[in-house]
């Protein structure tokens, strides 16, 4: 090996302990998000892993990921063509949101009706029927109520109590 | 041996020295070199005055967001979008893209968001203003309208903010029309935008990057088919619920 190819290989290798040394994000069961970590422009990865905190843990985590937000919002005062990015970055969050949809919905099936209350999902589980109570609309999948609602600007479904 | 040793060691300072300056020297040239030419912002201040001046317009938007699968493959993810302007406090826009089918309404009192695929909406009483409308929706609701800085009437100091490197690149053709391209750089974004030229200083592409990251990755706006002088019919702001809708809630952001 000569020289040349020596100083080549090296880097190379500088280079790959660099780049492998990814700091590990918050929510470690969520591999989905390790990606969307890498290209947050600056409000939008709290807002983001906020979103998935809600996604992962329901209720329970929502104080602790509500003082990043704050600190989010705070940021979002940047200017006006950072803002057109940001809102467009969310729209790339939700494909990652949709596949931690799905393996929550895989776990919510799993477990029929003992959803937690707060479980937040964009596509309900096979095999609901529309139940209206009052003015509102709720779907029973196999006696766990959801509710749509928009977070941000995407349609979700939260669990609720059962309204009957 | 004693040369080889000498060689080894010589081999292993200079990829150092490669490594050190190939991950370092971008950031310092451009953290040394702040330089802002007075034709960019010039141009840039004439647009933004111009789009302020408008009463009202509409333009047909293609927004493309570079991300990255989990895969590790880049992709592209697209929005058309459609947009009626009417100052000072009206918007109408409906996107249509991967994951999204939606008509967002503003008239002035109340933001409305549709979708018509779910035959869903939710409406919240808002600010009168678009500045306020904005601020709202990124602190009350978690997300915000992507030609807001269209919208703002005062957008120039907004988009200089924190600029440290203005230029103009070239001449460029955006849809046939010729532009000004000019680039701006703030820490941690770079931003293109093509302005026409002529008596109508429009932006016909924007191209924001987030230079906080090796991938680089950008959101792209095209801007096509501007018409300032629409035909604005104040009903097409606000929302009529269609039979068999059903009203939901914002979550709390």
């Amino acid at each position: 090996m000569n020289s040349t190819m020596k100083i080549a290989a090296i880097t190379i290798l500088l280079f790959a302990v660099s780049i492998t040394d990814i700091p590990i994000p918050d929510f470690p069961n969520l591999e989905v998000e390790l990606v969307s970590e890498a290209h947050a422009i600056l409000g939008v990865r709290r807002r983001t892993r906020r979103r998935t905190a809600v996604v992962a843990y329901s209720a329970g985590a929502a104080s602790a990921a509500s003082a990043s937000a704050a600190a989010a919002s705070s940021q979002q005062q940047a200017a006006a063509a950072q803002q057109q990015a940001a809102a467009a970055e969310q729209e790339a969050a939700a494909a990652k949101q949709q596949a931690a949809a799905a393996q929550q919905q895989l776990a919510a099936s799993q477990t029929a009706s003992g959803v937690p209350i707060g479980t937040v999902v964009q596509a309900l589980p096979a095999g609901c029927k529309a139940v209206t109570v009052g003015n509102s609309q709720y779907q029973d999948c196999g006696g766990s109520f959801y509710k749509a609602a928009f977070q941000g600007n995407e349609l979700i479904y939260v669990v609720v109590e059962s309204p009957l | 041996m004693r040369i080889f040793q000498w060689r080894t060691t010589v081999t292993l300072f200079v990829a150092l020295v490669f490594f050190t300056l190939s991950t370092t020297v971008p950031a310092t040239v451009r953290a040394a070199s702040p330089a802002i030419d007075p034709a960019a912002t010039e141009i840039l201040k004439r647009m933004t005055a111009y789009l302020g001046s408008l009463k009202q317009f509409s333009v047909q938007t293609q927004n493309t967001l570079e991300d990255m699968l989990a895969t590790g493959h880049r992709i592209d993810l697209d929005i058309s979008a459609e947009v009626t302007i009417s100052r000072p406090n009206k918007l109408r826009s409906e996107r249509k893209g991967d994951m999204v089918n939606q008509i967002f309404y503003y008239d002035g009192k109340t933001l409305t968001l549709y979708n018509p695929a779910d035959n869903v909406y939710a409406t919240k009483p808002v600010p009168d203003s678009f500045e306020g409308l904005f601020k709202y929706m990124y602190e009350s609701l978690g997300f915000g309208v992507p030609v807001s800085d269209l919208v703002y009437s005062d957008a120039y100091p907004l988009l200089m903010q924190d600029v440290n490197y203005a230029a103009v690149i070239d001449k460029a053709f955006i849809g046939g029309i010729k532009c000004d391209h000019l680039l701006f750089s703030r820490p941690g974004v770079d931003f293109q935008i093509w302005v026409s030229e002529g008596a109508r200083p429009l932006p016909l592409k924007y191209v924001v990057t987030d230079t906080t990251t090796s991938g680089l990755l950008s959101v792209s706006t095209l801007m096509s088919g501007w018409n300032v002088e629409p035909v604005v019919d104040d009903g097409q702001f606000t929302f009529v619920p269609p039979k068999g809708s059903q009203e939901i809630d914002f979550m709390p952001f």
